[in-house]
């Protein structure tokens, strides 16, 4: 089902587990499962999918709210699913600016919400919106600013 | 000595005769051709006894415990482009359900089988710079080309179509979608893929 929101809702919290809204300059991170999305170093289309653009979110993390050891429980749970192939996860850090200032003809691309749960305040998601730019380009764009990977300790020490 | 046991061993013997047609010398390094011929001829006569002997096995554990295919040592030449990249996307079909521990779907075999049709006709008049094939969480099977002067997304989703998204480096961009699978790509984005 297609999401919902609109350039209005970045405005306003969307969650009663929120501590605010996403402002443009707050520091995201984004926890890239599968090694198969990192080749030669670099994180490619598919760590993103069009689905989750179009109507669940692509989940991040707010580095200003986020709690190391729900990020790791996240890390452990991945890996014990496929330990010999996720033994080193990364997040890719970026800025919610990044983010909101891609646009195609002049039209913003991208929302990032703060949809917050009871157990992850620092959840947000980025969703694209509807109509400003075919999906695909929209992921290629997206997928620039997923570059600058880093581990989680040297995130949160 | 059980009766299996005993079975085994004159089999064995009569085994050796048998490979010794085909130039098995006993003291020598036995090849694993001969190996596997040697099991399989083992395994068809055991069989042939377990039909007449009431002692022995049934055919039904002798087949499970001793058949093998005598050519399972034959793969398939990844040295041809078409076969290796059918060999990665067949690979892909092997991941299961959550295979990213995050909730992600199993590719399905639409899916797999668009992305063989699309992957042969590009390959029947062309040779590409091979893709890297990926799958995303929701299912899409992936093929990206990333080149020094252009970066071309194409997927499949199984519904007979693909669709992509791909721009050069001069800033042109080539986008479609819902492109049936038996389509080949346009003339002017093969030029731009082809070795």
């Amino acid at each position: 089902m297609p999401h919902q929101y609109s350039l209005e809702s970045e405005q306003e919290s969307q969650s009663n587990f929120s501590p605010k809204f996403v402002s443009e300059q707050e520091v995201l991170l984004r926890l890239l499962y599968a090694p198969e999305h990192i080749v030669d170093g670099n994180v490619i289309e598919t760590a993103i999918s069009l689905k989750d653009l179009k109507c669940r979110g692509v989940s991040l993390d707010r580095l200003s709210y986020v709690e190391k050891e729900i990020i790791k429980k996240r890390i452990e749970a991945q890996t014990s699913k496929a330990p010999d192939e996720r033994q080193e996860a990364s997040l890719s850090k970026f800025s919610c600016s990044d983010i909101r200032n891609i646009n195609n003809n002049n039209d913003q691309v991208f929302l990032i919400i703060d949809d917050a749960t009871q157990t992850n305040i620092a959840h947000a998601s980025i969703f694209l919106i509807k109509g400003s730019c075919p999906p695909r380009k929209a992921r290629a764009e997206l997928v620039r600013c997923l570059q600058d990977r880093q581990s989680l300790s040297s995130l949160i020490p | 000595m059980s009766m299996l046991s005993r079975d085994l061993s004159t089999l064995n013997t009569i085994n050796n005769f048998g490979t010794r047609a085909f130039s098995y010398d006993g003291n020598s390094e036995e090849s694993s051709v001969h190996k596997d011929f040697r099991r399989a001829t083992l395994a068809t006569t055991l069989v042939i006894i377990s039909a007449v002997s009431p002692s022995a096995p049934t055919l039904e554990e002798t087949a499970k415990i001793f058949i093998k295919p005598v050519a399972s040592d034959q793969v398939l030449d990844v040295a041809r482009q078409d076969l290796a990249l059918l060999a990665k996307i067949r690979e892909k079909s092997t991941y299961s359900k959550n295979w990213d521990g995050n909730g992600a779907q199993k590719i399905s075999k639409e899916a797999i089988n668009d992305a063989e049709t699309f992957i042969r006709l590009l390959l029947e008049s062309s040779t590409i710079y091979s893709p890297i094939i990926s799958l995303a969480a929701d299912g899409e099977i992936n093929f990206l080309w990333i080149l020094p002067n252009f970066r071309f997304d194409l997927g499949v989703y199984g519904d007979n179509t693909f669709s992509y998204y791909g721009k050069t480096s001069d800033g042109e961009e080539y986008m479609a979608d819902d492109i049936n699978v038996t389509e080949n790509l346009p003339k002017y984005i093969i030029d731009l893929i082809e070795k």
